[in-house]
Parts: C-alpha cells; sequence; structure tokens
C-alpha cells in the first residue's frame, strides 16, 4: 500500500518501558499516586484464583524490601534484602540484610525474625545451609557462616570475586540449588565478570546462567544470554527452566552450554518456550499434597510489571518442552505490589517476596526518585482451598531413614529438594553414609522382589560419589564411575540418561572410553536424549564427535536439535573441519556433510566442499546447497561452477533463483565474481521464466556487466508498468555508472514521467551524483504545494549519506519551499540516524517555519496527565494504529507487531501516565536496555543506525528503524557512535491534545486488568493481508487456485495485527474484488465481492490434531495445504476448525468477506482433547 | 639489613641432589609422580612442609623508604583487589611511619592481566589496557606496586614454559609506563603459592605450583636488581599448614594470609620499623580506618551503575556522577583520619 502525506519514517514509542527521568518535569506524584503502604490495603486489591487463598506472612518490622528469598532444611525462609539499592549514597555504611524468618508456632504467620548478618552491599541473591549461606554482595559471592550457634554469622569468607556491578539489577542474583548439589545463580545483560577459581578463570560478558560447586570450588558458565535472566527452577524430574525479566519469550527450557537472546559475540541464539509474552521474573516449580492435583508440576512466575502472578503447564515436546498457560494465580491492582520471589515452603504452601515498591528499578528512573520505596517489604502466603498443610519436618534433625525417605518419595517437592541437597552434602565427604539407610528402605519398600528406585536418585548420589571419588586420597577407580552412568544409560528414563550423558562429558578427559559411551544415544528413541548426547558430544573436542552427532540428522528433527547441532558443529569446528580437510575423519552421508559445513561460516571448507560435490549420491537439494556454499567462500574459478549450474535451463527455477542470490551475495559482499560465462547472463534477463529476470538484472549490476546496459536502459525506459525488472535493471545501471546512465537517469525525471518514477530516479542519482541529484529534489520539492507521497524516501537517499545534508543545504540556498512541504522534510531530516542540524535550519528557512515545537512545560504535561484519566483507550487504540505514526511496526502488543522497539503489552501497568507522555514527547529521555541503537558510518558513506541484533568478528547486524535486518561486514565499518533513540523526536506534534490523550490513556490502560490486557489464550494477533496492486486484481478475477496466493510477490503481503482484543477490524483490510466463492466457487467473474485475502503462521512443536476457536464463521473460508478446511459453526455463533498437522511451521490462508461479518475476525489455537497436537501462533516478525 | 627468609622445595633439593630436571616440564612429571607415589602409598601429604627447608641470602635492594608526601598505588589481579577489604597491608605500612601522611590506593581488578583484560566492560580488550593506565595516572602516584600473576596462571593457555613471553611483555610494558610516564618507582609482588586445600587434586596443585614458580622466577628476573621484588610465592608456601588458614581456597590469601604477608610488603616499601609501632587495639583501630577509607575509594573508582552513570546510558543518571565524586572529600577526610591512628 502506498505511504501517503504524512507518513513519518521512523519508530514510534521507542521508549515507553520505564519510569523515565521525569522528576523534573513534574510535581511530586503527578501521575502515579504513590500508597499508603497499608497491608491490609494491599491485601483487599488481590485477586487470588479460585482454588486459593492469601495472607500475609511477614511484613515490617520483620523484614524489609526483600530481593531474594530460600528455605533451609529446618523450615525456615532466609531473605536477602536492600534499603541500600538501587545506588549508595556517597559516604553511607554497607548497611544491608540477611534476615531468617521463621513460623515456630505453626500458624501460618512467621512470627520469629532474626538478623543473620549486617555490613552487606545490595545483596541480591542468598542461599542456605545449614549455619551458614551464600550470598550475593555486589562484586562477591560470600560464604557467611555462624561458627558459635548464637543464630548470626561471625565468620566471612570470600569465596568467588570479580562480578561485574555496571547495573545494580543486573548483579549476579536467583541463587538456586540445583538437583545435583550445585549453586545455581545468574547475571544480567551488562554485567562483565571475571573470576579466578582454583580450577582456572572464568570470564562471562553479559547475561547468563552460573553454576558452582561448593565442594571443590569448580565454577562454570552454564549457559549464556537472555537479556535480565531472573527465575531459575528444576522442575519434579530434575528439568532446568528460566525465566528473562526483561525479554519476551516466557518460559526457557535451559540447555547448558546453549546461548539464549542477548548472547554477545554469536551468530544465533536459542528462543524461548513463549514467543510474545511479558518479562517474567522468580520462577518455582510447585507440587506436592497441599495443592490440587492439576498443579502438580506446574510453573509459577511472576508478571512483576502488571503485578500478577501466571501459571504454566510444561509438557515434553520433541527435543524440548511446550508451556502452555494456565489461569492466573492471582492479580492485584495495588501499583506497588512486585512479585520478585516465588518459592514452595516447607506446609506445601506457595510463598511470594513482594518487594512492594510503586517504582521499579531501571536506570530510566532517577535513582534518587522520591516515589521509590526504601522501606516496606512482605511475604504472601497461598494455600489452595480445602487441602491440609504438609507437615512440616526439620530435616537436618532427621534420622538417615528419614532423609531418604524424604528423597525417594517426590511428592512432596519441597522435602524431596532438602534431602537432595542433605545427601549430595553427607555423600561427598562419605560415600558410604546412605548406604545402609538405603538399603533398608529399599527392603521396605520392595514390592515382588523388585525396588521401586527413581532412576535419578542414582545419577544424583553418584554424583556425590564421584567427586568423593575424584578427591580421595586413595587411588582411582578407573572405570567405577563410567559404570554407574553406563548402567543408568541402559535403563533410565530420559532425565536419567540426560544427567549420565552429561557426567560421561565431565568423565571424557580422564576415561577416553566415556565419549564412545555417548555415541549409541545420539540415536536414542527419546529426542532429548538425542540433544544431549548431541550437547555432549561438544565437550569432547575429537573429530570423531562430530561425525557422531551428525548421524541424529538420521532421525526427526526439530528447532531446538537443529539448533544444538549447529552449536556443536561451530564449537566443534576447530577440530573437526581440520580433520576432514586432512582426510582424518570422513563424513560420507551428504545430508550429514551438508548440515556440517552450511553450519560453520568459514573459507576452510572449501576443499571438503569441493570433494563433497564430486560425491554421487548427492540431491539435488544437498547439491544446491552445496553451491550456496561454495558462493560463499569459494574463489572465483569455484564460482563458475555455481553459475553453470544456475544457467541450466532444465533445473528447478527456485534452485536457479537460490544460486542467483548467491553469486549476487558473493558479488556485493566478497567482491567475487564468476572468471567465465558471465555475459551468458544477458540473456536470462529476458529468460522464459519470470521470476529469474529481476534477479539476472541485480546480479548484471553487481558484476558491473557492461553487456548488459543496452537491455538495462531499454527496460528502465519502457513506458508500460508492470515490468518487475524495471527497479533491479535501474539499480543495475546506477552500479555501472557512468555519463551513460546518467543521460538515462535524466530521462526518467523528465516532468512528463509519473512523480513516482522521477523520485526513484532522483534517489538512483544520489548514489552517483549526489550535489545532482540534491538539485533536482530541491527543485521537485519547490514546486510541490502540498507533500505528495514518497518525499520522505526520497530525502531519506540524503539523510543516509554522510555528503547527503551538506549537498541538499547548498541546494537549498536562496530557494522557497512551500511550507507544508517543509514541514515532512523537516520530520524527515529530524529522523535521520544523525540528524544533522544544518539541515534542519535550512529546510526550515526555505519553508519560514518556526523551529520545532518544544517540549511541553511541567503545567502543560499537568494538563494532559489529567485529559488522560478522561480520555478514551478505544479511540487511543485508534490513533495507535494510524499507520503514518507507525507505532504498529516498530512495536508489538502480545507478540505481534514490529520488533523495532520494546513490546507494550504491559507497559501500562508498569509505567505512570505523566512516564508515557515524556516518552511521546521525549523519545531520548529513557531508553530500555536492549533497544540502544548504535550509528555505523561505512566506507562508501553510508550512515545505518539501528539496534545491533548480533554482533561477531565479522558482522555486526543493525535492525533499522524499518525492522529491515541491515548486514554489515566489520572490513566496512570506518566509525560506530552510539546511535539516538530509534524513535524520533516530534512524533505526535502532528496530534491535536485531545487525540494524545486518548493514545496515552491507551497505552496506560495496556497490561491493565480489563479490556486492553492480553490474555493467556493463544490469539492468533500477526496476520498478513494481501495488498496487491490493479494489474494483479485482473489476473485474480480470471481465477486463481486457493495455492495461487500464495505464490504472489512477497512484497504485495502486508503486516497486519489484530487490536489488543485479538480481533482484526474489518475495516483495515485490504481486499480484492474477487468472485464470489461463498455461494458459487465456480470462478464467475461476472460476480465479485470485496474479499481480503490473508494469511497466518502456526508454529506446531508435537504433531497431531490442534483446533482453531473463531468468533464467527460468516463471510470465511480457511484453506490449509491447498485444502479448504471445514467450519463448524456452534449454537453461540461461533465455529471451530480442526487441523492435521505435521511438526514444523504451518501456514493458514483466508479469505475474509468483511461486509458479511459484523466483527472483526479472531481466532484462538485450542489443544483438543485426546490429541498430542500442540501448535502455537508465530509472532514477532 | 634485611634478612630474606627463603624456602627451598622439594623441587630444589631435587636439583641439589643432581637429578637432571633442567626443563621443568620434566620437573612437573617428576614432581607429579613423586606426589601421585605419596598419594598411593597413603603417605599424608601433611610429610610436605617438613620438606621445606630455610636459608639465607644476601640482602634485596634497599628499601623505597617511603616518606610523608607519597603516594602509592597498588595494581594486579585478585590478589591486589581483595587486600583492601582486610587493610592489613597499608596498616602496616603506615604504622612503620608514625605521623607521616601517606596516601595508599587500590586499583586491583579480579583476575585481570597486565593488559587490563577484566576492565574493558562493554568495550574491546584495548579500551582495558587504556583504563588500567588511566586509573594509574589519576593517582599520580611516586610508587606504583605490581601484583600481577595468579589470574595468569589460571588461563587455559598457560604455559610456563614456552608461553611465558606475552606475560612478561605485558609487565614490561606496564613497568615501562609507570617508571617513564608517570615516573614513580616499581614494586613487583610475585603471586602467592597454591596452598593445600580441600578442593584441589593435589596432582593438579602441584603442577600449579610449579606453574606459580615459573612466574615468580620471570618477575624476579624482570625486578631485576633495581626494583624492589617481594616474593610472596616463597612467603606464602610456609603458611601451608598453619592455623587459622591463610587461604581459604589455596589461591587467595584470607584476613590471616593478608595480615602474614603484610610485614613483607611492608619491608619492601618502608624498611624495618625504626621506631616503636602502634599495636593491640591501637593497630586494630588503624586497620579499621584504613577500610573505611578503602571502601569509599573503592565506591568511588568502581562505582556501581557504572553504565548509568559513565557508560552508554549515562544520559539517563549521569546527572548522578556527581554523587560519585561527592567521594573526593570524604576519601580525603579518611586519609587523613588514618595518619594521627599511625602514632603508637
Amino acid at each position: 500500500m502506498a505511504s501517503i502525506g504524512l507518513r513519518l519514517s521512523l519508530a514510534t514509542l521507542m521508549a515507553l518501558f520505564a519510569w523515565g527521568s521525569t522528576t523534573a518535569l513534574f510535581a511530586q506524584g503527578a501521575g502515579l499516586k504513590v500508597p499508603e503502604p497499608d497491608t491490609d490495603e494491599e491485601l483487599k486489591r488481590f485477586q487470588v484464583s479460585p482454588e486459593l487463598e492469601i495472607n500475609l506472612w511477614a511484613a515490617n518490622p520483620l523484614l524489609a524490601k526483600p530481593i531474594q528469598m530460600n528455605w533451609d532444611a529446618k523450615g525456615r525462609l532466609w531473605v536477602a534484602s536492600s534499603e541500600t539499592y538501587p545506588h549508595i549514597k556517597s559516604g553511607a555504611e554497607r548497611a544491608d540484610k540477611i534476615v531468617i524468618l521463621e513460623d515456630t508456632n505453626n500458624d501460618g504467620q512467621a512470627d520469629k525474625t532474626t538478623v543473620f548478618a549486617e555490613g552487606l552491599f545490595i545483596p541480591t541473591g542468598i542461599a542456605p545451609l545449614e549455619n551458614a549461606c551464600y550470598v550475593a554482595n555486589s562484586t562477591e559471592l560470600l560464604l557467611l557462616t555462624d561458627t558459635d550457634g548464637d543464630g548470626k554469622a561471625d565468620k566471612r569468607e570470600v569465596v568467588l570475586s570479580g562480578f561485574g556491578t555496571e547495573d545494580t539489577h543486573h548483579i549476579i542474583h536467583t541463587f538456586r540449588w540445583g538437583p545435583d548439589g550445585w549453586l545455581y545463580f545468574m547475571q544480567s545483560i551488562y554485567i562483565h565478570s571475571h573470576v579466578e577459581t582454583p580450577h582456572g578463570v572464568e570470564r562471562l560478558n553479559g547475561g547468563g546462567v552460573w553454576r558452582f560447586n561448593p565442594r571443590t570450588h569448580e565454577l562454570q558458565i552454564h549457559s549464556r544470554g537472555m537479556i535480565n535472566p531472573w527465575g531459575l527452577a528444576f522442575d519434579r524430574e530434575g528439568w532446568m527452566f528460566g525465566t528473562d525479566g526483561a525479554g519476551g519469550q516466557g518460559i526457557h527450557d535451559m540447555i547448558p552450554g546453549v546461548n539464549y537472546a542477548a548472547t554477545p559475540g554469536v551468530k544465533r541464539v536459542h528462543s524461548g518456550l513463549n514467543p510474545g509474552h511479558p518479562k517474567y521474573c522468580g520462577l518455582e516449580v510447585v507440587g506436592g499434597s497441599a495443592l490440587p492435583d492439576s498443579w502438580q508440576n506446574n510453573l509459577l512466575t511472576c508478571d512483576f510489571r502488571s503485578q500478577r502472578i501466571v501459571r504454566f503447564e510444561i509438557e515434553r515436546a520433541g527435543s524440548t518442552f511446550t508451556a502452555r498457560q494456565l489461569p492466573d494465580v492471582l492479580r492485584s491492582t495495588h501499583v506497588a505490589f512486585r512479585p520478585v520471589d516465588i518459592q514452595m515452603g516447607p506446609d506445601g504452601a506457595i510463598y511470594v517476596a513482594d518487594w512492594y515498591n510503586p517504582i521499579i528499578q531501571h536506570g530510566e528512573v532517577d535513582f534518587w526518585d522520591k516515589r521509590r520505596d526504601k522501606d516496606h517489604g512482605r511475604i504472601w502466603r497461598l494455600t489452595a482451598k480445602d487441602k491440609e498443610p504438609v507437615a512440616k519436618q526439620d530435616l537436618t534433625q532427621a534420622s538417615d531413614e528419614e532423609v531418604i525417605e524424604a528423597y525417594m518419595q517426590p511428592s512432596e517437592p519441597w522435602q524431596q529438594r532438602q534431602a537432595t541437597r542433605i545427601i549430595v552434602d553427607k555423600v561427598a565427604s562419605d560415600k558410604n553414609h546412605y548406604t545402609e539407610a538405603t538399603a533398608r528402605w529399599l527392603r521396605s519398600h520392595t514390592e515382588d522382589g523388585k525396588a521401586h528406585l527413581p532412576d535419578r536418585y542414582l545419577e544424583y548420589f553418584e554424583s556425590g560419589r564421584r567427586e568423593h571419588l575424584l578427591r580421595s586420597e586413595t587411588a582411582l577407580p578407573a572405570g567405577k564411575p563410567l559404570d554407574v552412568a553406563k548402567s543408568v544409560l541402559a535403563t533410565g528414563t530420559p532425565i536419567a540418561k540426560s544427567l549420565s550423558l552429561r557426567t560421561l562429558a565431565d568423565l571424557a578427559s580422564e576415561f577416553p572410553e566415556a565419549s564412545q559411551a555417548i555415541y549409541p544415544f545420539v540415536n536414542d528413541p527419546d529426542a532429548r536424549v538425542r540433544l544431549e548426547a548431541v550437547r555432549a558430544l561438544a565437550r569432547i573436542p575429537k573429530p570423531e564427535s562430530m561425525v557422531e552427532a551428525l548421524k541424529v540428522l538420521d532421525h526427526p528433527m526439530d528447532p531446538t536439535l537443529d539448533y544444538c547441532l549447529w552449536l556443536t558443529a561451530n564449537e566443534l569446528a576447530d577440530v573437526w573441519l581440520p580433520a576432514l580437510e586432512r582426510g582424518e575423519i570422513a563424513i560420507t552421508n551428504p545430508a550429514h556433510l551438508r548440515f556440517a559445513l552450511a553450519s560453520v561460516e568459514r573459507s576452510d571448507i572449501i576443499k571438503p566442499l569441493l570433494q563433497a560435490l564430486e560425491g554421487e549420491k548427492l540431491s539435488p537439494e544437498d547439491r544446491i546447497t552445496l553451491l550456496e556454499l561454495l558462493a560463499d567462500v569459494g574463489p572465483p574459478e569455484a564460482l563458475n561452477r555455481v553459475l553453470a549450474m544456475a544457467l541450466q535451463e532444465d533445473r528447478r527455477p527456485e534452485h536457479r533463483r537460490r544460486l542467483l542470490a548467491a553469486l549476487a551475495s558473493a558479488a556485493n559482499k566478497r567482491r567475487v565474481q564468476p572468471t567465465e560465462g558471465r555475459e551468458k547472463l544477458v540473456a536470462l534477463i529476458d529468460s522464459s521464466d519470470e521470476s529469474l529476470r529481476p534477479l539476472a538484472c541485480e546480479l548484471a549490476g553487481s558484476w558491473k556487466l557492461e553487456a548488459a546496459r543496452e537491455k538495462l536502459t531499454e527496460i528502465a525506459l519502457a513506458t508500460e508498468s508492470g515490468d518487475n525488472r524495471r527497479g533491479p535493471a535501474l539499480q543495475a545501471l546506477v552500479r555501472l555508472g557512468g555519463a551513460k546512465t546518467l543521460a538515462t537517469l535524466d530521462k526518467l525525471a523528465g516532468e512528463d514521467r509519473p512523480l513516482s518514477m522521477r523520485q526513484m530516479a532522483i534517489r538512483l542519482r544520489s548514489d552517483i551524483d549526489l550535489a545532482g541529484a540534491a538539485r533536482q529534489a530541491v527543485a521537485m520539492l519547490a514546486t510541490m504545494e502540498q507533500p505528495q507521497p514518497g518525499i520522505d524516501d526520497l530525502l531519506r537517499a540524503f539523510t543516509t549519506k554522510t555528503q547527503g545534508p551538506s549537498k541538499l543545504v547548498e541546494a537549498l540556498a536562496d530557494v522557497d519551499l512551500p511550507p507544508e512541504t517543509a514541514k515532512v522534510a523537516v520530520s524527515v531530516a529530524r529522523a535521520a540516524p544523525k540528524p544533522d542540524d544544518t539541515l534542519i535550519k535550512a529546510i526550515e528557512t526555505a519553508g519560514s517555519l518556526v523551529g520545532p515545537q518544544p517540549p511541553p512545560t511541567p503545567e502543560q504535561y499537568a494538563e494532559l496527565v489529567a485529559m488522560v484519566e478522561k480520555a478514551s483507550a478505544e479511540q487511543g487504540e485508534a490513533i495507535y494504529r494510524r499507520e503514518r505514526l507507525q507505532c504498529v511496526k516498530c512495536h508489538a502488543i502480545g507478540g505481534a507487531g514490529g520488533l523495532v522497539g520494546p513490546d507494550l503489552t504491559s507497559i501500562g501497568a508498569s509505567a505512570p501516565v505523566d512516564y508515557l507522555l515524556a516518552s511521546l514527547f521525549e523519545p531520548q529521555k529513557a531508553v530500555k536496555e536492549g533497544y540502544h541503537s548504535i550509528t555505523l558510518v561505512t566506507v562508501e558513506g553510508k550512515v545505518l543506525t539501528g539496534i545491533v541484533v548480533s554482533r561477531t568478528d565479522d558482522e555486526v547486524v543493525l535492525r533499522d528503524a524499518e525492522g529491515v535486518l541491515q548486514r554489515v561486514n566489520t572490513d566496512d565499518i570506518d566509525d560506530e557512535a552510539p546511535g539516538r533513540s530509534l524513535m524520533p523526536v516530534g512524533l505526535v506534534d502532528r496530534l491535536t491534545k485531545q487525540e494524545v490523550a486518548h493514545l496515552t490513556r491507551f497505552l496506560s490502560q495496556l497490561g491493565k486488568p480489563g479490556d486492553y490486557s492480553v490474555g493467556r489464550e493463544l490469539v492468533i494477533r500477526q496476520w498478513e493481508a494481501l495488498a496487491a496492486p490493479p494489474e494483479f486484481q485482473r489476473l485474480a478475477r480470471s481465477g486463481i487456485g486457493p495455492d495461487g496466493w500464495l505464490q504472489t510477490q512477497n512484497s504485495w503481503w502486508k503486516p497486519i495485527t489484530t487490536l489488543v482484543s485479538g480481533q482484526l477490524p474489518n475495516h483495515e483490510l485490504p481486499t480484492l474484488s474477487l468472485a464470489r466463492w461463498q455461494s458459487d466457487n465456480s470462478g464467475n467473474s461476472s460476480h465479485t465481492v470485496a474479499t481480503a485475502v490473508i494469511h497466518c503462521r502456526l508454529t506446531v512443536s508435537q504433531a497431531g490434531k490442534v483446533g482453531l476457536k473463531l468468533n464467527s464463521a460468516k463471510g470465511l473460508l480457511l484453506m490449509h495445504d491447498a485444502k479448504v478446511i471445514p467450519l463448524q459453526v456452534q449454537d453461540d455463533g461461533t465455529a471451530r476448525a480442526t487441523l492435521d498437522l505435521p511438526v514444523g511451521e504451518a501456514l493458514l490462508v483466508w479469505m475474509v468477506e468483511p461486509s458479511a461479518r459484523d466483527q472483526g475476525l479472531r481466532v484462538e489455537v485450542v489443544d483438543l482433547p485426546d490429541s498430542q497436537g500442540r501448535a502455537t501462533p508465530v509472532v514477532g516478525r | 639489613m634485611a634478612i630474606n627468609v627463603r624456602l627451598v622445595t622439594i623441587v630444589q633439593i631435587l636439583q641439589i641432589r643432581s637429578i637432571p630436571a633442567s626443563d621443568p616440564r620434566e620437573l612437573g612429571t617428576m614432581f607429579d609422580s613423586v606426589f601421585r607415589l605419596c598419594h598411593r602409598a597413603r603417605v599424608a601429604l601433611l610429610v610436605l612442609p617438613l620438606a621445606f627447608v630455610v636459608s639465607l641470602e644476601a640482602a634485596e635492594p634497599k628499601p623505597l623508604g617511603l616518606k610523608s608526601g607519597d603516594r602509592v598505588v597498588f595494581v594486579g589481579d585478585t590478589l591486589i583487589e581483595r587486600e583492601p577489604l582486610y587493610g592489613h597491608w597499608e596498616a602496616e605500612i603506615r604504622r612503620r611511619l608514625p605521623g607521616e601522611a601517606i596516601v595508599i590506593r587500590n586499583r586491583g581488578y579480579s583476575a585481570d592481566t597486565p593488559a587490563g583484560l577484566s576492565r574493558s566492560m562493554f568495550d574491546a580488550p584495548p579500551k582495558g589496557h587504556e583504563r588500567l593506565l588511566n586509573s594509574l595516572k589519576e593517582v599520580q602516584p611516586t610508587v606504583v606496586v605490581i601484583g600481577y600473576g595468579m589470574s595468569y596462571s589460571l588461563e587455559d593457555d598457560f604455559d610456563y614454559v614456552d608461553g611465558m613471553a606475552p606475560f612478561i611483555k605485558g609487565m614490561s610494558e606496564l613497568v615501562a609506563f609507570a617508571e617513564g610516564e608517570l615516573k614513580a618507582k616499581v614494586v613487583i609482588l610475585s603471586p602467592v603459592a597454591h596452598l593445600k586445600s580441600k578442593y584441589v587434586d593435589p596432582g593438579k596443585r602441584l603442577e600449579h605450583h610449579l606453574g606459580l614458580k615459573a612466574v615468580t622466577k620471570e618477575l624476579q628476573t624482570l625486578a631485576g636488581d633495581s626494583r624492589q621484588f617481594v616474593n610472596l610465592y616463597d612467603a606464602t608456601a610456609l603458611l601451608d599448614s598453619t592455623e587459622p588458614p591463610a587461604s581459604d581456597n589455596g589461591i587467595h590469601l584470607n584476613d590471616a594470609g593478608y595480615k602474614a604477608t603484610a610485614s613483607l610488603v611492608a619491608d619492601a616499601l618502608v624498611g624495618k620499623p625504626s621506631s616503636a609501632v602502634v599495636d593491640g587495639d591501637g593497630l586494630k583501630a588503624l586497620t579499621a580506618a584504613v577500610r573505611r577509607k578503602n571502601e569509599l575509594d573503592f565506591n568511588r573508582w568502581r562505582p556501581q551503575n557504572w553504565t548509568y552513570l559513565y557508560g552508554f546510558r549515562r544520559h539517563e543518571q549521569g546527572q548522578n556522577a556527581a554523587e560519585v565524586e561527592r567521594l573526593d572529600p570524604l576519601i580525603l577526610e579518611a586519609d587523613a583520619a588514618i595518619t594521627p591512628l599511625t602514632k603508637p
């Protein structure tokens, strides 16, 4: 769809994330009512799941400002708390505390508090032992011990140090004991840690999960990435899950060695299980006899921005899991309720640490903002109705039998976790400690002479034993731990096998046969076990590891397996690639070789690649992939082979397209071209296959193929429209350059040509004759009384070049611009990657404009705040969706929308009105982490600004303000500087005050209970609609099959997102005039109706039947896989559909007749009873 | 005249016995097998200290002779970074110079290298080096005490036989910077020994021990005759089985460990005390005052929330960098509060 008139080119709403530095603008408390810190008031504001009850367990003066909590085996709750946070006042003492809370009379409320330690510096993690605890203390991990039994720590050991503190809401935190007896903890994106341990130095730059073995002082990086990893828990089997307090991917399956979002310096990251979800922190897996059956093994996590606690059900799916959201655990309308940690307790209840603060920490909020609460804190307790609490047990006083009993009966997860830790500790110092007790337990629990021993017991028991054996002063019993691991592998469940595979990888350096023991499990029937084997092999740096890992390709793959195999291929590349080159290993299966070579972007794959291409068993698909790789890395001579194949008429057009694209990329990125046969490309410009023609034009340009000039000029100057070669032909001519190209462009810029053509000619000229193009552009603007479509693109051709602004300034001298046109020009200049003040001034002078509108005064802000209260969120949503504001293009709600700016799903629940307003008017003031842009200047003089998506030694990938990924070779970068917010200033200048109020009202409602909260239903929110040009409509009317819609050009599909309610507004759907397919699908063109063609995608994680729930079937046709899917209309007017889907991505095509529908289309994905099928809507593209 | 207590380890004994051991790699293997032998034979490793003998060595270069007005900066890896938590080194130095105003600052950084690897933060490594040099320059020191080596010895690619050149080059450049650009005197500290702990397999520990010894030897060569060299390696090897232990994890000193090594450091910087020194509660008060100053100084030069105060988000909280700068007068006050406490 053509952009019109006032379209502004850059993102909106970039910065809306937390409160900004608005205190300077505002009278205290404007837009945010700081509540009275009354616990009854807070209690009243909870809406709790009907299955639960809530009570206050602890509050001031028992504690203040809890950040993290964990239980000890006596049933006492240890809490790390800080009144210093977020920043220490100069000269203030370090005065933060660890307190221990107890409910001594078992009445469901804490009645005793002990200050275990003081003098701490923003402690953000706590893991208790019996009379000691590990504490995160800024740069240090401390062990605080009470040696004399008076309940207070009197010994302070710095266990580890060197953790970064670049941001106090990212410093090490979230301590959890793993079932393996290791201490797990996390650090977040801005932290750079450098730690010496007796076993080596560990460095972690960016976010990630650490694991530390207190018995050996080994420190390892478990996994990297996530923006603010904050929440970590193990389920009843031992699988580890994580949440991200600043990312939007929900629950994460935490796989050892994997890189998640925002890992620095990697090409590919793995995603969470729920893309499009709000940020979550604190994670717990609940269960036990005091909770309902349907809650067993559920994951609970805190949506601290929206003041709610959410619940997920996890289920194994392929090599990973699905995490399906269940009804909320609780919600609050109290602005200071901030659930930051959640834990099962010794009585089987759920405990929630409430940090209690109307302001959440972010750098955007002044450290000393008076609205920050520095004093309060609560622990809330959630119990199930009609359930008896679990009898509390002090496991430190329990007999060995009781500990084994608690361990072996995982029905009470709290008891079982505490018992695990006790067992691992004891066994580490005395391997036989529980031998007798275990034997007795086994005898008493034997049925039919067969013990029901949980597999993982062996594993954890042995992990303790192995440490003991390795450290003992007796000779190593070679092979012993290996035997254990092998026996578990022979019979175990997937978790037991997985843990054993990790153990084998640990042992591989000492026991070479450990690696062979891993090999068979690459072929295990369970996909997760296969994945673990692939990951375990990554830790054994032998060429054979890769050969074996690739065998996983002989079994069904899924995205997680694909990622893990890719990761293993890359981690081992220095080992297997040289061995392959030297012929020391052979990868004979072409599919294996293709995967391996395609995984590593390195030039030394050439030799194996050429060998592989000699292979006779290659499938056409494998061959094309290998040739693409050859084009990526090969020398000019090698490219001849690629070109020869691309020119073969009998090859599939799709394959030929891929090869042409690979050749273009080689020419553009590496400046490498084939040495022979290039002139044959000219014929391809007229190929009988239309899809090849534009690519041939493009390649002719990349090669600067003079032989093609005549043909290209002919295409460029043709007067009939609709030739898909014109754009590429013009581009190619520009690359050929010279006077001939300028002459062609002059003709195209002539006044007899359509405006869009003239603009394109000027834009193209700017690449080769900047000054001339600037004169032509200014001349065009000077005659334009009202701004016309396309002038923003025209001007952007100049503002994205280093010399562009100055040439425009020169051309503007003594020229008058019509004021309305000048206004648009100014907004484009302001939105430039590097706004040039001289240019802005020059346009203002030429257009006789006054300067930019200053931001509102505090009084004006106050007036707006008052207006927002009475404004309409519904109208605000309509404004939000206006194309020229481009909010949707950059921001997502519920995952649907742009990725340029932060997701706004819960912005209203986390940000007060004053902050929202300030972010609209002054977007530079506060920018969310992960959304800081950089500006790059290339050696060619191009200026790019965007968010860094990934950065490696070779390449920087930016997401620009248009949402487009821009790849820049590191070698091509001339200069780099921190960029501005991608959200331009002055966006809302053109809105009326009332419109600003409506828009802000809408934003302020997002995430709050009500109509503007994204529910847990899997609503399809991201769609694409066919917005085809008129000539296509003629084609369409002549008849086109259901499949035909998808053959249309990509550029004709336009993204469209639903309203927050999940409905696609009828009036926003672009329509085609089509044969009435509903009553008469014969293609009778005399009877036509306005019809929208839209499609959506589902990610299918588990094959099978999946349901769709539609709000109405009126005027609707659904197609999948070229078949019409029947819609079953229900009594209430809603409709259902059933799809049978394979693993992967499913594309659903819909035809909608808007005039036949009284409400916008809303589609929900639902699981069907008795079906294994699982699918979720694709979001975030 | 300073008398230096020096240790001779088993390795040296083996050398004395003319066992051909010119290649330290062979030594390592041999050393290792000796201990595996002990290990297998269940000979308690406690015999190790018995194998140490004490010898006398000639005096090293004259102590620096610190005096009022001197400004000392300590720089290095975790060894240096953790010292201010305890304050013993500075307290020992200061009490030997009663009433004299000496400024001591610490710019140690965990797991750092002479190239400033730990200090790069969001930037590429050269920036870490630049930050390292600037942090020294800002102190305007007259004396630079350099304590690198442990972190280096723990890196995966540590090769104490063939691979020490990059480390020594980095050290030499740092020394040249201190002596050239800063016109300061240089004192070089060796890393400490890897003491016995329950965390590390004895064979691995002894291998590392050899590496540390080799690092120490290289650093001593670098120090030459013209610079003070403090051999913490030999001194701490003696502390293997002291009570309370000098180290909690075997490679880092704790409160007792810093206390035990304080006089060695002070010997190099000041020399033996010429008169009575503050002791008992007086020393406790002095040490406490030093720690207080150190805490303020740490908050000043390594402030939390750096990203917002000085980094790429300073447009959000840059106004609060002033809050950090308010520490400057407080640190001077804390310095001034120390001096009176140095008088017995």
